[in-house]
């Protein structure tokens, strides 16, 4: 009898350890609306990708997340120095990092990295494309890297938030024949399912379409803590409604951030559940090429923008949106702790919606009501962008100007901005920060060498905002840098070449036991899986 | 003709069908508006990086000559690379079929069983309540679109009486040599797999099957009480058959060849309808697959998943065809 109950209680004690067990391991599982193209870190470009690859692999510098920024950070890059030309930066990499088969991660690696990155022109290359050559890339010795840039460009740090390093090892022993001489296909056919990272995580599973699952590596060099994140459940679900089921009854812990408002704003109610929100590092603008007739004519675009009715745009278009102020977004300025004192100081303010004004600007213009026609063209499906296309039409009808409205292809819009005689009168774009610095949404919008692209349909030309651009890209010193490209866009603010609308709202809805959530404004950094803890 | 002979010539002309569904669909699929080449690099891309992958892919080259390339690839049995998922579309439609095609076929199976029998039913009984109930359930099952009942299952089955999963094929992968997860797993004796993924089927598979069900219902019911009619039945009837006997052996066989014209049609846009049931319940499938691939003007996936939807319906009608004379010996095969 004794033997009997001395079986029972071993194996109820057998089932509690068990049971025990099975509720420490802590599992996430975070839906996404859209597959995972790829999980190669030289060719990822959208979000889905770069969660994968931030939580596979480490970048040589990481934004500083943690202190609410998305300034750049060190990470394998230890330190690092920039010597008074702008153009060579010596990174000291990290000693101890460990990939996930055991070596060690080593300034080779890194060489490696960014040479495989230039040689594939995939992904993010086009960060470096022109500006570096493979062979200015160098391993001066085993810690230490130095890049020699072909011209300066101060955003260089922040770019390098982009390169994910590889196991230089791992990835050759699995090369294939391919086109890269010695390097074969560079391991691409490999790392289109397989990982080579140093990463928080280890890949346990990949299938594009459906999922991609993640376990802990233990000898992740930033160390464990209680509580964090033991396996990662990324899923594929596109349709929304299944989504909100999988999140309210708690079979998934974050959705993404690409729902509409009105469901942020139904899981906000569900319980359980909190939705996260912040004005994104993005702005949706409206740009006005500024190099065709009448447009050219300064007092036309002014006209328009003061007839754009902005607190109608953000109450009932962007619903909660913040107004932008100029074309960087606030949350970029605040991570280089420039303050709304610094931009008002430089001429950089919210415009205002008046009409009256409006009409006397089209006076000055010297365009009579009824002689402008002009075309708006917004992406397929951009239902917002419709939206503020028809608030501007309506005011702009007040002022006897013709606004046409065009839903266009996306990669329509992209082929017309190429050349100047296809490029739209006015073309509504949602900008994202390519890199966490104001350079992206100055120089990349306002400087006429990136004329041709979807990102500089205003063709936007002043020689004295192009000659501080230029000085800003040059400069060593962080604070000049940063007055340089404030100055620059105070003057571009004044000279109207935008209607700059609002930085709309980043929102993401989790489970109320996840801690650890944060989003600074830049794309994919805020689902880092190592920064989570869970109480189940 | 016999119904080898009448199947093989049947098969020989499916080639040139296939070959005019594929200049077809390979023009449609590269006049469309836009750069595919550009939308798979994204808009950050340099020229150089759009001329590099266009040289890639061949797409620099003239449009005949493409042709002749993909038709020589196609023979090889490649069906070139997805510019979406930069991986080559043989590989991507090898993984994802067999999900579509399980899925497809367990719903016609459901669809069968649900309305066939529906069908008998409501003949049977013609102008009672059960056949009101079928005939208005019908209706609505034809009616009310797929992918809005599938979130119903979801939130009423699955999440609110947790009798079902949400969302997936199976709690784990199940590798196996036909993809089939109820079949490989039971190849490998792996029981709780079976019933797992079994489990996992069940809501997809019925919301793809309800319109299809509820199609046969009609057509069943109609031809089933035409055949009640006949004179042969009431000759049975007069005789004392009793009639279950006389519906399932002779009644439900001579009414099923209106039945069987319309599985052989519904094979085929199951896969097509397969789409969304696949994005509701997350299921890895073809049609989803295709979805993508127009959105994406991913031309090479588009082209071939055109085609394969193309050859299941022609070999789901070959298989009807044959099967006319199975039903009804009368059938001659010409």
């Amino acid at each position: 009898m004794r033997v009997v109950r001395t079986f029972w209680l071993a194996i109820v004690l057998a089932w509690v350890v068990l049971m025990g067990v099975a509720q420490a391991q802590v599992t996430f599982t975070y839906l996404a609306g859209q597959e995972i193209p790829t999980i190669d870190p030289a060719k990822h470009t959208d979000e889905t990708s770069l969660h994968g690859v931030i939580n596979l692999y480490d970048p040589l510098i990481y934004p500083r997340v943690s202190q609410g920024s998305m300034a750049p950070g060190p990470h394998v890059a230890e330190s690092w120095r920039v010597d008074p030309d702008g153009r060579t930066y010596t990174f000291k990499i990290r000693r101890g990092i460990k990939f996930h088969d055991g070596t060690e991660l080593t300034a080779d690696d890194v060489v490696f990295s960014m040479q495989r990155m230039l040689a594939l022109k995939k992904g993010f290359s086009w960060l470096w494309l022109n500006l570096l050559d493979p062979k200015d890339v160098r391993a001066l010795d085993r810690n230490t890297v130095q890049f020699r840039l072909s011209q300066p460009f101060a955003p260089f740090l922040s770019t390098l938030t982009q390169l994910f390093v590889v196991n230089k090892k791992l990835v050759l022993a699995n090369k294939k024949a391919g086109p890269y001489g010695d390097n074969g296909d560079y391991g691409e056919a490999y790392l289109t399912n397989a990982a080579a990272g140093s990463g928080p995580f280890q890949l346990s599973s990949y299938e594009r379409s459906t999922i991609l699952e993640l376990k802990r590596f233990p000898d992740y060099w930033r160390g464990w803590k209680p509580g964090q994140i033991e396996r990662v459940v990324y899923r594929v679900v596109k349709e929304e409604a299944t989504m909100r089921t999988l999140l309210t009854s708690g079979q998934a812990d974050m959705i993404d951030q690409w729902r509409t408002p009105v469901t942020y704003e139904q899981l906000a109610k569900a319980p359980g559940v909190v939705v996260d929100e912040k004005p994104s590092a993005q702005l949706f603008h409206i740009q006005m090429n500024t190099q065709r007739t009448p447009l050219n004519n300064i007092h036309v675009r002014k006209a328009i923008a003061m007839a754009f009715d902005y607190d109608t745009a953000i109450k009932q278009i962007f619903r909660g949106a913040i107004q932008a102020r100029g074309p960087v977004p606030l949350a970029a300025w605040e991570s280089y702790d420039i303050s709304s004192k610094d931009l008002d100081k430089y001429g950089i303010v919210a415009y205002k919606y008046d009409l009256e004004g409006a009409k006397k600007e089209l006076q000055l213009s010297g365009f009579m009501p009824g002689q402008i026609q002009l075309n708006y063209v917004f992406p397929e499906g951009g239902n917002l962008q419709r939206q503020a296309g028809l608030l501007l039409q309506s005011r702009l009808n007040q002022l006897g100007i013709k606004l046409n409205l065009q839903e266009l292809p996306w990669v329509r819009i992209v082929e017309m901005s190429a050349s100047e005689a296809s490029t739209p009168d006015l073309a509504a774009i949602y900008d994202t920060l390519k890199y966490p610095h104001p350079d992206s949404h100055t120089y990349g919008m306002y400087h006429p060498s990136a004329w041709g692209s979807y990102r500089t349909i205003s063709r936007y030309s002043y020689p004295v905002v192009t000659a501080l651009l230029e000085r800003a890209r040059r400069a060593t010193d962080p604070e000049k840098q940063m007055e340089l490209y404030l100055q620059a866009t105070g003057l571009v603010v004044k000279d109207y070449p935008s209607i700059y609308v609002a930085n709309p709202m980043h929102r993401i809805a989790l489970r109320d036991n996840v801690k650890g959530y944060r989003y600074v404004g830049l794309l994919g950094y805020d689902v880092a899986f190592y920064d989570f803890t869970v109480s189940r | 003709m016999g119904a080898h002979e009448f199947a093989i010539r049947r098969l020989v002309q499916l080639v040139p069908t296939l070959l005019g569904l594929l200049v077809l669909i390979f023009l449609i699929a590269r006049v469309m508006p836009g750069d595919p080449v550009r939308l798979a690099l994204g808009p950050e891309a340099t020229a150089e990086q759009v001329a590099a992958l266009r040289n890639q892919l061949g797409l620099d080259q003239p449009l005949p000559v493409q042709f002749i390339n993909y038709l020589i690839g196609l023979v090889r049995g490649d069906f070139g690379v997805s510019l979406r998922t930069l991986r080559g579309v043989g590989s991507d439609i090898a993984g994802l079929l067999p999900a579509t095609l399980e899925l497809v076929t367990v719903s016609l199976l459901f669809s069968i069983l649900l309305g066939v029998t529906a069908g008998i039913f409501s003949a049977l009984y013609q102008n009672s309540w059960v056949d009101n109930l079928v005939r208005l359930t019908s209706i609505s099952g034809v009616a009310l679109p797929r992918f809005w009942v599938g979130i119903l299952f979801q939130i009423f089955l699955a999440s609110k009486l947790g009798l079902f999963p949400i969302i997936g094929r199976a709690a784990a992968p199940i590798h196996g040599p036909t993809g089939f997860y109820t079949l490989d797993a039971l190849l490998a004796g792996n029981l709780p797999g079976f019933f797992d993924s079994l489990w996992h089927l069940v809501l997809p598979a019925l919301t793809l099957a309800l319109p299809t069900a509820a199609q046969l219902a009609r057509l069943s019911r109609a031809s089933m009480i035409e055949v009640l009619r006949q004179q042969y039945v009431l000759v049975h009837r007069a005789y004392g058959v009793p009639t279950s006997r006389l519906v399932l052996r002779y009644a439900l066989r001579n009414s099923l060849t209106s039945v069987l014209t319309l599985l052989g049609l519904s094979f085929g846009s199951l896969i097509e309808n397969a789409f969304l049931v696949e994005v509701v319940f997350s299921w890895p499938g073809i049609s989803a697959y295709g979805a993508a691939a127009v959105l994406a003007k991913d031309f090479n996936a588009v082209v071939a998943v055109t085609l394969i939807v193309g050859l299941a319906f022609m070999l789901a009608n070959l298989i009807v065809d044959l099967l006319y004379g199975v039903l009804d010996p009368r059938v001659r095969y010409d």
